[in-house]
């Protein structure tokens, strides 16, 4: 029990911290950054967004470590595996939960920007793509069995979703090649702006971290629940 | 193979489904020239206890071990050694009797012989229908294709569960004098059952499972089998 | 040696199971034509853009022909609980995999003949650059028959399987159709300016790295 209460520590830590950083970075989006000459304020969900784009691709990664974890651990160590099964599930809800971020803010902002809801345009058909792997990520554990296997099942996506996700990522650059892609660049100019990305992108590094963790410890306390019911089970059954 | 001793132990196992047990700490050590008769009532975990041992099955607790002469025997050796007749039999419905036989024979490793499986195909009582596809068999004939699947593998350990299903008295006798025939012959031979003269007549060991822990491990014959029924008669109303 | 003999009596066993029943294929075909003349519909009022739809037409039917064939495949190992027959013996998991792989291939190829010429023919489309139209087919069908085999292989038993099937495998594949269309414009004559050789490079790698990373995983996945 005693990790438990450090993960909640460093839980509320994280949290403390992540609150902090959204702060700054809400100052530094609205009141240091300049308005965008052309687009004005619509320009300021860019910070959001490409904040969550960003995290959620690091989410996806630390997902297909997690899942390439507990393949290798299951036959080994079930703690270890349960462990990375728990960030697993953590990291792709989290990562859904931003994919839906970048997924309402990136046609908004895209209205403004190129006069249309959607475009082609590489990053965010990337996005999609990710998102969409996380979507299956989850239905796995879900329809596949909620026990070892479907577990498995889905680590085996996650894993299959690295290489996945390069080549989507080489593909749709090639593809979309006859997009323009000055508008991230030229939206950067000002040290502002540059100033409040940053503190953006740390900032929702840290909800997302903070979110996580306390996802995954619910998910090792559900893990310790059933155990017990098991153990209940073995005593008295 | 003849000639080599196998043991087959099973080390404080469990498997769970959710947070109830199916196994509970089942250790059981059997060795070449057994014939284990598992017994219980439905719902004791019979069918969990052999695919496990079977290795279709991975168990949450536990581990099972099989030595041959004395090693401990591991991945592809272990599949070689082992041969297992569940309830869904594992023969491919829409190849012929013959067909099934051959490709078995292929994937435990060796190669198709004519002659052998014309004499497993004599001795399984399905040489006038060797040539029928599965799918037209009645579910006694199935069962003797699926048998012959054993015959043909050169495993040594057999694996049954309640391989008398479907077989008519004469069919029964017959698969239990086979039964006997590998186990003097240097196999072992674990099969589930709820016949007790199925026990009587062949069985050298008795195991009574009763909601997934064993209960009774006795001698085979005419008193081990009134023993064990006696246990399962009280043991749950 | 010995895992090569394996390797073809399995996928000689499923051969001989199509030749006696012939559902797979002949539900991939049927299947493939259908669409082909849906599309035909769909897409053919102007038949001088034959050449921009066509390629993109192609490759939607051998993607959705090829998903349908993959559950058939696996329930065929599900009857009777067949799977675990190649599973329990000694051979490796590795060799079952390429085997169902390389089953589902050739009922893909099999399947795409008919149904290329159906397409060349209804949208009149004329292949000029043969090498790079055949070669973007047979990189992409691997690729479509390493994952999908996969997959199906892993939601042989779920619920809802027709549906997660393609949900799982179709985001994967996303840069195949990419790759396949792109391809298949430059050899059909449309008018892009695309190298078609980096576009089969690009399939070429992705072939190699999804046949050792699929074959390595196939085993740890279904041996929970």
């Amino acid at each position: 029990m005693a990790t438990g209460n450090l993960g909640i520590r460093i839980g509320i830590v994280l949290a403390a911290l992540a609150a902090a950083a959204v702060l700054v970075a809400l100052y530094l989006v609205f009141f240091v950054a300049p308005l965008e000459a052309t687009m004005g304020i619509v320009q300021k969900i860019f910070y959001f967004h490409v904040g969550s784009a960003i995290n959620m691709t690091v989410a996806f990664g630390v997902c297909a470590l997690a899942g390439a974890t507990y393949l290798v651990s299951r036959p080994m160590s079930a703690r270890v595996a349960s462990i990375a099964d728990a960030v697993g599930i953590a990291t792709a809800e989290v990562g859904v939960m931003l994919g839906a971020i970048v997924m309402v803010t990136g046609p908004l902002w895209a209205k403004v920007a190129w006069g249309t809801y959607w475009t082609w345009e590489p990053r965010l058909t990337l996005s999609l793509m990710v998102f969409l792997l996380f979507i299956a990520y989850l239905a796995l554990r879900a329809y596949a069995g909620t026990d070892r296997f479907g577990r498995g099942v889905a680590a085996g996506l996650s894993i299959l979703g690295l290489p996945g996700i390069y080549f989507i990522r080489v593909a749709v650059e090639r593809w979309g090649g006859a997009h323009p892609q000055v508008v991230y660049k030229g939206g950067l100019t000002h040290p502002g702006m540059r100033q409040a990305f940053f503190a953006s992108v740390i900032a929702m590094l840290l909800v997302t971290a903070t979110l996580v963790l306390l996802r995954a410890l619910i998910e090792r306390r559900r893990q310790q629940v059933d155990a017990l019911f098991l153990e209940i089970d073995r005593t008295t059954g | 193979m003849p000639g080599r001793t196998v043991e087959l132990r099973a080390e404080r196992v469990v498997r769970v489904a959710g947070r109830r047990h199916i196994l509970r700490d089942v250790s059981l050590a059997a060795a070449s020239g057994d014939l284990v008769a598992v017994l219980g009532r439905n719902g004791a975990g019979k069918t969990t206890l052999l695919s496990v041992l079977a290795g279709r099955q991975v168990p949450d607790g536990g581990r099972v071990v099989l030595t041959i002469d004395g090693r401990i025997a591991s991945g592809t050796a272990v599949r070689a050694a082992t041969a297992m007749l569940p309830h869904d039999l594992l023969i491919y419905p829409d190849l012929t009797a013959r067909e099934n036989l051959a490709f078995f024979m292929t994937l435990a490793g060796q190669a198709p012989d004519a002659g052998q499986i014309a004499s497993v195909l004599d001795r399984i009582g399905l040489a006038r229908d060797a040539d029928r596809v599965v799918r037209q068999f009645s579910r006694g004939m199935q069962q003797r294709a699926a048998l012959g699947r054993l015959l043909v593998s050169g495993a040594d350990v057999w694996i049954l569960d309640e391989p008398t299903t479907g077989l008519d008295e004469v069919g029964r006798r017959w698969l239990l004098g086979l039964l006997s025939d590998q186990v003097r012959s240097g196999r072992l031979v674990l099969m589930s059952s709820h016949h007790p003269s199925e026990v009587a007549s062949c069985a050298t060991r008795t195991l009574v499972l009763e909601s997934g822990r064993v209960v009774l491990d006795g001698p085979g014959g005419a008193d081990g089998a009134a023993a064990a029924f006696t246990r399962m008669d009280g043991g749950a109303p | 040696m010995q895992a090569w003999r394996q390797f073809v009596a399995i996928v000689r066993k499923d051969l001989v199971v199509e030749f006696r029943t012939r559902e797979i294929l002949l539900t991939m075909a049927l299947f493939s034509m259908l669409l082909v003349i849906v599309f035909a519909f769909a897409f053919l009022s102007d038949p001088t853009r034959a050449r921009d739809y066509g390629p993109g037409i192609i490759w939607v039917t051998v993607l959705f022909a090829s998903t349908i064939g993959q559950n058939r495949l696996f329930d065929r190992e599900r009857e009777n609980g067949c799977l675990w027959s190649l599973l329990l013996s000694p051979t490796g998991a590795g060799t079952i995999f390429l085997a169902k792989a390389t089953t589902q291939f050739l009922f893909t190829v099999l399947m795409e003949l008919p149904t290329l010429l159906l397409i060349l023919v209804f949208f009149d489309l004329a292949v000029v650059r043969p090498g790079a139209f055949v070669g973007a087919l047979l990189l992409g069908t691997i690729a479509l028959s390493l994952v999908g085999t996969l997959f199906s292989a892993m939601l042989m038993n779920a619920r809802m399987k027709e549906v997660l099937l393609p949900l799982v495998t179709y985001p994967l594949l996303v840069p195949v159709v990419i790759a396949g269309v792109k391809v298949t414009s430059v050899a059909v004559g449309a008018p892009v300016a695309e190298d078609p050789e980096l576009w089969l490079r690009f399939l070429l790698g992705f072939d190699m790295i999804f046949a050792v990373a699929t074959w390595f995983l196939f085993g740890r996945m279904i041996r929970a």
